[in-house]
């Protein structure tokens, strides 16, 4: 039995100014895996790649084992992809989507659809280009999963959506992990998101996997300090992951296993883990 | 394939049905002026139109990023494009058996006309889509207009030389007209089947 919903080996993509990869990683099923990186960091291509819309320059993606190459119409049955934008005509009505859909995928309920709709208040005559932008993430979502999808991707979908819809989503997004044979990969730069639902955190900057860690493990490894430069002097420098200087002395993230007992320590967010690894890689004072 | 079709059909319905007033008028008008001939080349331009309806709302809303994340391959998306070509090539050729049949009275002139007036949106679409794939639906203006001219010159010319036409079927009358018919259709066919390869070939290459 299959137990990764995906597997990527060596996989690059150059264009002209931005590198992909190598990437090395691999998702187990049954967890949602947030893909986090600063803009450009190379999220959507991989996704892209993952999807088949891009062509890796190298590489192998497989998807519940499978090559996309080989096998992506079966594939397309089993995956939902959620984009920023819904990417339909926007003359369509919500139920012309709906028998589009029921016409595309084989596998597609059209009384998951229909349910969908009345839980997300989607009126079945209006057009797509009269819903809202969260409206349409909502109609999006509902696509993604009425089609009996066992992995959902989704890039940058909670993006400019306001607090209780990005809730109601991520509340979507636990619901369908309640079935162990269900994974969601999903890309955002709202932290405090993933920070809620994701096992894992995937760590992309300037095209390289900086990490892929358990969310838990790596809450537990960073904390945040603040101290006077005389005192960060005393510190073991491999403890120190990234900094902020300030008038008073600097903000650290720092490995929580290397600092001294004696030094008060907070908890750090995905966020500042994010931001401090990103200032570290650049200034090139962090090692990994 | 059905999905794509019943897109293109439901995202444009308004525009259809303009389209189809707007043939309405023109038929009326070439009926009642005599110029029948007009209305086989009709169907020539339906295609053209229609291709160009439907590039334009699907790269509008980037339409193929969504379609290539559905089970529907790449080489489904591109046929269904010429779906309509195919359709309206035999709208053309019925009506250019009717309508040469009935002016000029003759089978053989009917049969060549018709086998001429399918050809004709066969072959301009299959120059058009694969043109736009490359290049985008922003530049699908300077096909269209390269086209449109050089249908506008078709007509011209069949409406200036039609009598030399029939006498040169006459002349050819040892010839087949069937043949000479099938051999106008098999050709179309040929550039048909050509310019879906080239297409499909462009859309496998192209990244979304």
């Amino acid at each position: 039995m299959m137990h990764n919903a995906i597997e990527i080996r060596n996989l690059t993509k150059n264009y002209k100014g931005f590198s992909l990869g190598p990437l090395d990683f691999t998702i187990p099923k049954g967890c949602m895996v947030g893909y986090i990186g600063e803009n450009g960091a190379g999220k959507s291509t991989t996704l892209k790649a993952i999807l088949g819309l891009i062509h890796a320059d190298s590489g192998e993606i497989k998807i519940f084992g499978k090559s996309m190459n080989e096998h992506e119409p079966e594939l397309m049955n089993k995956i939902g992809v959620v984009f920023d934008a819904i990417n339909l005509p926007t003359d369509m009505k919500v139920q012309e989507v709906g028998t589009f859909c029921k016409l595309a995928f084989t596998t597609w309920e059209e009384n998951t659809f229909g349910d969908y709709l009345k839980r997300f208040s989607l009126p079945n005559d209006k057009k797509v280009k009269a819903l809202s932008r969260g409206m349409k993430m909502k109609l999006s979502l509902s696509i993604a999963l009425s089609h009996q999808a066992e992995l959902l991707i989704l890039d940058e979908a909670t993006s400019g959506l306001d607090p209780v819809v990005r809730d109601e989503i991520l509340d979507i997004l636990l619901d369908f992990l309640q079935d162990e044979n269900h994974t969601v990969l999903i890309s955002s730069h709202i932290l405090s998101d993933l920070e809620k639902a994701a096992d894992y955190i995937a760590f992309l900057h300037h095209g390289k996997l900086l990490f892929m860690e358990e969310k838990d493990l790596l809450v537990e490894r960073y904390a945040l300090c603040s101290l006077d430069d005389e005192t960060i002097g005393h510190l073991d420098p491999e403890a120190i992951v990234g900094r902020r200087k300030h008038a008073f002395g600097q903000d650290l993230l720092v490995i929580r296993n290397l600092m001294p007992k004696s030094i008060k320590l907070t908890n750090a967010s995905i966020e500042d883990i994010m931001v401090y690894i990103i200032k570290g890689v650049e200034s090139e004072s962090v090692a990994l | 394939m059905k999905a794509l079709l019943y897109k293109d059909l439901v995202s444009s319905k308004s525009t259809y049905l303009l389209l189809l007033i707007m043939v309405g008028v023109i038929a009326g008008i070439a009926i009642t002026q005599g110029a029948m001939i007009i209305i086989p080349f009709i169907f020539a331009y339906i295609p053209m139109i229609l291709g160009a309806i439907s590039f334009g709302y699907e790269s509008q809303s980037e339409f193929p990023k969504f379609v290539f994340t559905t089970p529907i391959s790449r080489t489904t998306y591109v046929k269904s494009k010429y779906c309509f070509s195919v359709l309206f090539g035999m709208m053309a050729f019925i009506s250019g058996l009717a309508v040469f049949g009935m002016e000029y009275g003759s089978l053989d002139f009917a049969l060549i006309m018709a086998a001429t007036s399918f050809a004709v949106p066969i072959i301009f679409v299959a120059l058009q889509i694969p043109f736009v794939f490359e290049y985008g639906v922003e530049k699908e203006g300077i096909i269209m207009v390269a086209t449109y001219a050089v249908l506008f010159i078709t007509i011209r010319l069949v409406g200036k030389h039609l009598n030399r036409m029939m006498d040169l079927v006459r002349a050819m009358n040892r010839i087949n007209s069937y043949l000479i018919s099938a051999a106008i259709v098999a050709g179309a066919i040929c550039i048909l089947v050509v310019s879906i390869h080239m297409s499909c070939v462009i859309v496998k290459r192209k990244e979304y």
